[in-house]
């Protein structure tokens, strides 16, 4: 549909800067049709994808059957858009995802970004609870509009925008049970937000007993456990929900990115019960958080499909299949490899975290770009050799030396074993061309 | 007499052979010319009559409180310069000229020719670096360019003129000047009437073209250069036919 | 002044950025322009439709300027359909900002054939039948990088640099038939293979240029057209360095 005039557009008008370095580094891809793992470019190129719209192609690029549900949705006549008004979609989506999330999860609060979600959990936090500080562990990402940028990891995404970030957000250490316990005897707290795995600060996995201990401590404070759930949700770690790989089941959970199957926008907090009602249960309260298109009837239809899909229980196997498959496959391609430091995977989330660079020549500056020192440059030069393998990849934004692994959750057995050996040689250039003997 | 049109252009030795042609072609080109000369009244007289609207004067360039005041006046005259051309030459620092030895070349022959060739430019530039916006042509040689027999004097002061406008075009290159050098090989007329048969036969074996060049072949190329030219600023060009 | 008229002229990579302009500059200066593409059809019946707006014929060909076959073919047809060429300018070229570290033997040998065998074998293909005609000229853009000494990725230094020796070699061979080839080196130009400088090498880049600014593509043409044009007769072998004083 669009001629190259489009690309170029994007450059112009979008991200010059971004247009700029893909061009630099021969990643301009110019992606015109992609099915489920695979894209191809205009010239033909095919690339698989390991990056899948961190975490939104969960069920790969024009999934199927989430584009048969929005089709069929665009036909019916209903109303798709209701306000003011009992939304039956909202309603039928709720229902499946407080399902699928278990008891005594009740309500949920629809939005059209994750960041939105994430906002709307804390406002309803502090609406219920009265108490106006959020705690938030350090090292996450839960989105860059100005609430959510409050529980940024310190760096790049915040600096600039620090005077605007709201004062009562305080951070703790990401896995330290006694820093949230002092913070919590600190000040009343209205929520404790925090990824189950910390992916751009490099795939961090927080451990069972961290979590139970955390939900220990919020609870006996009064204050709401709200685990963002967007990335690690909705069948990526190899069940419903990361949290439900622990014995600990937060008070909040977040969802967004694959709940519209990478083809429209919608995400959702979803509340155990009660916590809705004290934020907004009277009259009064009922509409003072909202959103005009948040649960509308197309973005519904598709969360429906994606839920329905997760229900059938054969996703979530088969995730479990890969993710073992990888894990071996990964024990045997990195075994002794002195250019990496550690591998975390978890379902079909991983990180591949490397060594430092050690060749001259293989750091930002002798690459030409001194302006990106002191950050790492061996996951980069990873992603550049895995790219030239036919491989898109990418890497963690707090953590430049952590590649992530995040194919879409449809991934077959064979484009795992090509990932591996495109891995392995991609290592053996880095190892030879990056890193002293 | 102020011009009418945005094209004026001063040219130093406009009486020579080369400086003759560039007047002519420059004219050709739309732009009205002033030009010196010295000793060739004859030529001048033919050259004034031959280009309407073109003005003369006499000018010693061995002397640079002449030149200097040149182009102040003759630039006056035009009604502001928008181009520059130096083409006055003298081609031996021996006591009669010719094709000299290092060993006949004379100190005082010496002074009178890096006068003419380099010090009449330099400060014509020197002058023109006051308020000039513009293009400035300077002859060079292809003596001063490449590895060639030829008279040390005369190679000395057309290698300086490279060397000049390099550092010229960087420091008046912000005030919108471009300064550049042509080097012409061996021509029909002109400087190289000195050059001995043996080099001349020696020239004509090595000249890709096997020809001496015209004065045309050099005098279009500077006039383009000092009125079309917008970007090249600080090179050499040889002319030498692929020599 | 139309320094062209009546002149048969083929560039190659001419649907797009320095190569359309060129095209355009011939058109504008009288001659009839042929040109080639690689691969951007959409921007070569563009660059078609505007050379053939300023009254020009024009002829398009859909050719890599490192095959042979397809070459020669090319500058037969045009032989048959013009009667002769009187000048080529070989300005197809690519680039690619990969530093030493990246930069691998596949890489280098795809530039050096774009940027060096291309020419070399259009030129070839092209001086067959100028040299029995005892006339012509070939225009080989070039580059500042290869002429000077400045920061830009070896290979395509390395090539534009190999065109300034072909310029040389070919100039002296060919001479003798009444042809000239000459070398148009360029700085950086606006929207040119280096528009994807980091700004810091860009400002260094401008600090350090007399004029203050990069060049345009019109303003190459330009001087493109004077070098093919009889103004530059006893121009030959010479490579012209453009760059507003680096």
């Amino acid at each position: 549909m669009a001629g190259s005039e489009g690309f170029d557009s994007f450059t112009r008008h979008v991200n010059p800067a971004l247009g700029r370095f893909l061009q630099i580094v021969g990643r301009d891809y110019r992606f015109v049709h992609a099915e489920d793992c695979t894209l191809r470019t205009s010239t033909g190129e095919t690339l698989t994808d390991w990056v899948g719209g961190f975490g939104a192609l969960s069920f790969g690029h024009n999934p199927v059957f989430a584009k048969a549900a929005l089709a069929e949705a665009l036909q019916s006549t209903a109303p798709h858009l209701y306000v003011d008004a009992l939304n039956p979609f909202a309603g039928r989506l709720a229902a499946a995802l407080v399902s699928a999330a278990g008891e005594p999860f009740e309500t949920c609060f629809f939005a059209n970004g994750g960041a939105e979600a994430v906002e709307a959990a804390l406002k309803t936090a502090v609406a219920a609870s009265g108490r106006g500080k959020i705690l938030y562990a350090e090292g996450g990402y839960h989105g860059t509009t100005l609430g959510a940028l409050g529980c940024m990891a310190q760096g790049l995404y915040r600096e600039p925008f620090e005077a605007l970030l709201p004062r009562n957000f305080q951070s703790v250490p990401f896995g330290d049970s006694a820093a949230l316990a002092q913070a919590l005897a600190c000040e009343p707290a209205a929520a404790f937000l925090l990824e189950p795995i910390q992916i751009e600060a490099g795939v961090r996995i927080a451990s069972s007993d961290y979590l139970a201990e955390a939900k220990r401590l919020c609870q006996a404070a009064g204050c709401l456990l709200v685990l963002d759930e967007i990335q690690t949700g909705l069948g990526r770690t190899g069940k419903s929900f990361a949290f439900q790989h622990t014995q600990t089941q937060p008070d909040v959970v977040i969802v967004g990115k694959a709940l519209g199957a990478g083809l429209v926008p919608i995400s959702a907090a979803v509340f155990t019960s009660g916590i809705w009602q004290r934020a907004y249960g009277t009259l009064l309260r009922s509409e003072i958080h909202n959103s005009t298109l948040g649960g509308n009837a197309l973005c519904c239809a598709v969360g429906l499909a994606v839920l329905e899909r997760l229900a059938h229980g054969v996703l979530l196997e088969q995730v479990q299949q890969r993710s073992l498959q990888l894990s071996q496959g990964l024990a045997r391609v990195l075994e002794g490899r002195r250019s990496v430091l550690r591998v975390s995977l978890r379902g079909l989330l991983g990180g591949i975290q490397l060594r430092p660079v050690s060749h001259p020549w293989a750091t930002w500056a002798g690459l030409g770009m001194p302006e990106l020192e002191p950050r790492a440059s061996s996951a980069a030069l990873l992603v550049q050799r895995l790219a030239k393998q036919g491989i898109l990849a990418h890497l963690c934004g707090h953590d430049w030396s952590v590649l992530r692994i995040e194919p879409p959750l449809t991934v077959g057995a064979e484009a795992c074993e090509e990932f591996l050996a495109a891995l392995a040689v991609s290592l053996d250039w880095l190892e030879e061309n990056a890193f002293d003997n | 007499m102020p011009s009418t049109t945005d094209k004026r252009v001063l040219v130093f030795g406009g009486s020579g052979a080369v400086g003759r042609a560039i007047v002519s072609a420059l004219a050709a080109d739309g732009a009205q010319v002033a030009f010196t000369y010295f000793q060739n009244e004859a030529a001048a007289r033919a050259l004034l009559e031959a280009v309407p609207g073109s003005v003369a004067r006499r000018v010693d360039l061995a002397s640079a409180s002449e030149a200097s005041r040149a182009v102040a006046e003759l630039g006056a005259e035009l009604g502001g310069l928008t181009a520059f051309v130096h083409a006055a030459t003298l081609t031996s620092a021996a006591a009669e000229p010719k094709f000299e030895s290092i060993l006949e070349a004379e100190e005082a022959m010496l002074d009178r020719l890096l006068a003419v060739n380099v010090k009449s430019a330099f400060f014509a530039c020197r002058e023109l670096a006051r308020e000039f916006k513009g293009n400035i042509v300077l002859l060079g040689s292809i003596d001063g360019a490449k590895s060639v027999p030829a008279p040390a004097a005369y190679a000395l002061s057309k290698g300086a003129l490279s060397a000049l406008a390099r550092a010229l075009s960087k420091e008046l290159g912000p005030r919108g000047v471009k300064i550049n050098v042509v080097a012409p090989g061996v021509l029909e007329a002109g400087s190289s009437r000195l050059l001995p048969e043996p080099l001349r036969a020696e020239y004509l074996k090595h000249c890709g073209l096997r020809r001496y060049g015209k004065l045309e072949e050099i005098a279009g190329l500077v006039a383009w250069l000092a009125l079309e030219n917008t970007y090249i600023t600080g090179q050499t060009l040889v002319v030498d036919g692929a020599l | 002044m139309k320094l062209l008229v009546g002149q048969r002229a083929l560039v190659t990579g001419g649907s797009r950025g320095l190569g359309r302009a060129i095209v355009l500059a011939l058109a504008r200066h009288g001659a009839k322009v042929a040109f080639t593409y690689a691969r951007n059809e959409e921007a070569a019946e563009r660059t078609q439709k505007d050379a053939t707006a300023l009254g020009a014929e024009v002829l398009v060909f859909r050719a890599d300027a490192a095959d042979n076959s397809a070459t020669e073919a090319l500058v037969r047809s045009l032989e048959t359909a013009w009667d002769g060429l009187d000048v080529l300018v070989n300005n197809a070229a690519i680039t690619q900002n990969l530093p030493l570290a990246l930069l691998e033997e596949e890489d280098f040998d795809r530039v050096i054939r774009v940027n060096v065998k291309g020419p070399f074998l259009t030129s070839r293909a092209v001086l067959r039948g100028m040299i029995r005609r005892k006339s012509g000229v070939i225009v080989n853009i070039g580059s500042l990088a290869g002429a000077r000494m400045i920061e830009a990725p070896i290979h395509y230094t390395t090539s534009k640099a190999a065109l300034i020796g072909m310029t040389c070699a070919m100039a002296k061979e060919v001479a003798r038939h009444g042809i000239r080839v000459v070398c148009l080196a360029p700085g950086l130009l606006e929207d040119g293979l280096g528009r994807n400088l980091p700004d810091h090498r860009l400002a260094d880049y401008l600090k350090h240029n007399a004029l203050g600014r990069v060049g345009t593509f019109e303003e190459v043409a330009e001087v493109c057209v004077l070098l093919a044009s009889s103004r530059s007769s006893y121009v030959s072998g010479e490579t012209l360095v453009m760059d507003g004083g680096v």
